[in-house]
């Protein structure tokens, strides 16, 4: 008899031994499945934020802003989901960015927003910053000309030539600067990354809407005065911007410029990567409680397949013994009870991947898409292969216990118990 | 050549205890042989020894001229799996299995292509059609025992090894059941062995090996 006759004689028993305790089984894989379905989401949604993360940091070494949290300083100016600082002279930031050690150096002045899409007042030093390029329409040039994010256009529908006035500060119920009105230049290309939830505009036109300085940002709402908005003529030396993007001309400015920005004068600077890497050690440890409780799940679901295991082989050995007695070698009765565990652990790693990517994709749909955050299940991180062989590996290895019992199933008292 | 042949086996409970003293036991093909002994007599050790189930103390027992004792373990498993057919006493199936499976296992184990169509036309020709589909736990004790005979017989064995078949029946049934059981043997050209402390099928064999009651 061969081995493939040996191993389908073992399945069949394995199957109709599941099939004979089937809620047992199906609570067994359901346990599994949650496990793997919990660790495989947490792996997607963090491998997906430190991917978003990284495109969102579009290559930015250090950020120049007010003082006050540097973490605030990098989320509001990088990742666009806080609220600024504070303003700095715009002067003193084109000190900073005619120094040798710096590339590139990118204005930024924020405070308004329209249907809670930021309005971000810069120079086209942003779109090489971010790899934008014109889908449609042509780049804003003018004051209150605009260029819409790839995001924007699509949840606004506003296409070239559409007209809209911004907001005070961040949210829809600020009051409005219903006096002016931007005009859609152009619609950007979707980069995947944060500018596609941005609308652009030069610097001219937030000055231009905030004429004395740009006013504390964020701290909403803001007031300002007809008399104050009439427009040109702005001091240059009073014009403030809210944050300026630096990448650095040689790896040795990471050493001195953060140091000489921040003890020489009232501007601050911080590292994206430095307080990104502190958030998500915060972030880590809410995470790895997370990952330690789906593992825990994970190792109770494989306690769960040794304990059902072992009572179908105390319930089971009679069977056992008669299937010896028919002439079952101790192969075929073993592989019984091994193919129980892997059909447990396969169902239960399938249906959790499943679940797991199903989830992410629910959580993109319904709640991370519209903060921007673009979550989706139906990408896959590489540390999902380990997670698939580890949890097979716990359900064969919770079977091999019971299966060697099977296998030593003894025929010494012959047909005496039966 | 003999069907079985033992030659001087005993089985020992320990160094000085014999379950049975030395016996010589040959059976030819179709010569149904009938182990009758009270409890504690070595009926179902016996029967263990002849299927290959545990090897003797001492003597020897051969298979169509085949030691059994110079098979490994797994070559004994094939051996009685292809040859030889059971009626046990107590567990007759496997409960996860309906009946069709459980009779189509002996030829699974038997190393052959397993033939539904040999399982029911054998569950027809002992009465239970009907119950091809069901489960061992809807079949009553009687039925069971008549599923199992089913499978001791499905893969055409040489030799069929039942233990008390007939004990917990009454004068009609134990008269219906052994009959049943010669006939099937003797239809598919396999030879019975039955052990029983059940005197009253004495009649319906032509070799009877009577163990003593132990002192």
């Amino acid at each position: 008899m061969s081995l493939l006759h040996d191993a389908a004689t073992g399945w069949l028993l394995a199957t109709a031994s599941l099939r004979a305790r089937l809620a047992a089984t199906l609570l067994t894989v359901a346990l599994l499945a949650v496990g793997v379905a919990l660790i495989i989401a947490l792996l997607l949604v963090s491998r997906q934020l430190e991917a978003k993360s990284e495109r969102d940091n579009a290559g930015i070494d250090l950020v120049v802003g007010a003082k006050g949290s540097p973490l605030q300083l990098i989320l509001s100016s990088v990742y666009h989901v806080d609220i600024p600082t504070g303003n700095i002279p715009q002067a003193d930031a084109t000190r900073v960015a005619a120094l040798p050690m710096v590339r590139r150096a990118v204005p930024l002045a924020l405070g308004d927003s329209y249907r809670r899409f930021r309005i971000v007042g810069t120079d086209t030093g942003f779109d090489a910053l971010y790899g934008l390029r014109v889908a449609a329409g042509t780049r804003a040039q003018r004051p209150m000309e605009a260029m819409l994010g790839a995001e924007v256009a699509r949840t606004t529908g506003m296409a070239p030539g559409a007209r809209f006035a911004g907001n005070h500060g961040l949210s829809d119920s600020a009051a409005g600067h219903t006096e002016e009105s931007f005009i859609v230049t152009g619609v950007f290309a979707p980069t995947g990354s944060v500018a596609d939830r941005l609308i652009v505009t030069p610097l001219d036109s937030v000055w231009h809407l905030h004429p004395s300085k740009v006013p504390p940002a964020g701290r909403e709402p803001h007031a300002h005065g007809d008399a104050n908005h009439d427009d040109a003529d702005q001091d240059a030396a009073q014009r403030k911007i809210t944050a300026l993007l630096i990448q650095y001309a040689s790896p040795l400015a990471a050493a001195r410029l953060p140091r000489e920005i921040n003890a020489g004068s009232a501007l601050q600077a911080a590292s994206p990567a430095a307080e990104m890497t502190r958030l998500f050690g915060f972030l880590g440890i809410g995470i790895d409680t997370l990952r330690a409780l789906a593992a825990l799940i994970v190792v109770l679901a494989s306690l769960g397949v040794f304990s059902a295991l072992s009572a179908a082989m105390a319930e089971r050995r009679g069977d056992l013994q008669l299937l010896r007695v028919l002439g079952a070698p101790r192969g075929v009765v073993c592989v019984s009870v091994l193919a129980q565990g892997a059909v447990i652990g396969l169902a239960g790693v399938i249906l959790g991947l499943l679940s797991g990517h199903l989830a992410v994709e629910a959580l993109g749909a319904g709640l991370a898409r519209p903060q921007g955050i673009g979550l989706g299940g139906w990408t896959w991180a590489a540390d999902e292969a380990w997670v698939v062989l580890v949890a097979l590996a716990m359900a064969l290895g919770a079977s091999l216990m019971p299966a060697w019992r099977a296998y030593r199933t003894n025929l010494s008292a012959g047909l005496a118990e039966l | 050549m003999p069907l079985l042949a033992a030659s001087r086996i005993g089985a020992r409970h320990d160094a000085q205890d014999w379950v049975f003293p030395p016996l010589d036991l040959v059976v030819e093909p179709g010569q149904n042989t009938l182990i009758l002994g009270p409890s504690g007599s070595g009926k179902t050790t016996l029967l263990n020894l002849l299927a290959g189930l545990a090897l003797p103390a001492q003597g020897e027992v051969r298979f169509r001229d085949q030691s059994l004792a110079a098979l490994d373990e797994s070559a004994r498993d094939r051996l009685r799996g292809r040859h030889m057919g059971f009626v046990l006493q107590r567990l007759h199936l496997i409960a996860s299995l309906n009946v069709v499976d459980n009779i189509l296992l002996a030829q699974r184990l038997a190393g052959s292509a397993p033939d539904p169509a040999r399982a029911r036309a054998l569950l027809a020709r002992l009465g239970l059609g009907v119950h091809a589909e069901r489960m061992p736990a809807q079949l009553s004790q009687g039925e069971a025992q008549r599923v199992a005979l089913a499978r001791a017989l499905v893969h055409r064995p040489s030799l069929i090894l039942a233990d008390e078949p007939t004990s917990a029946l009454d004068d009609a049934n134990c008269a219906a059941v052994i009959s049943l059981l010669l006939e099937q043997a003797a239809a598919e050209g396999a030879t019975l062995v039955a052990a029983t402390h059940d005197a009253r099928i004495k009649a319906h064999f032509s070799q009877v090996l009577s163990l003593p009651g132990r002192a």
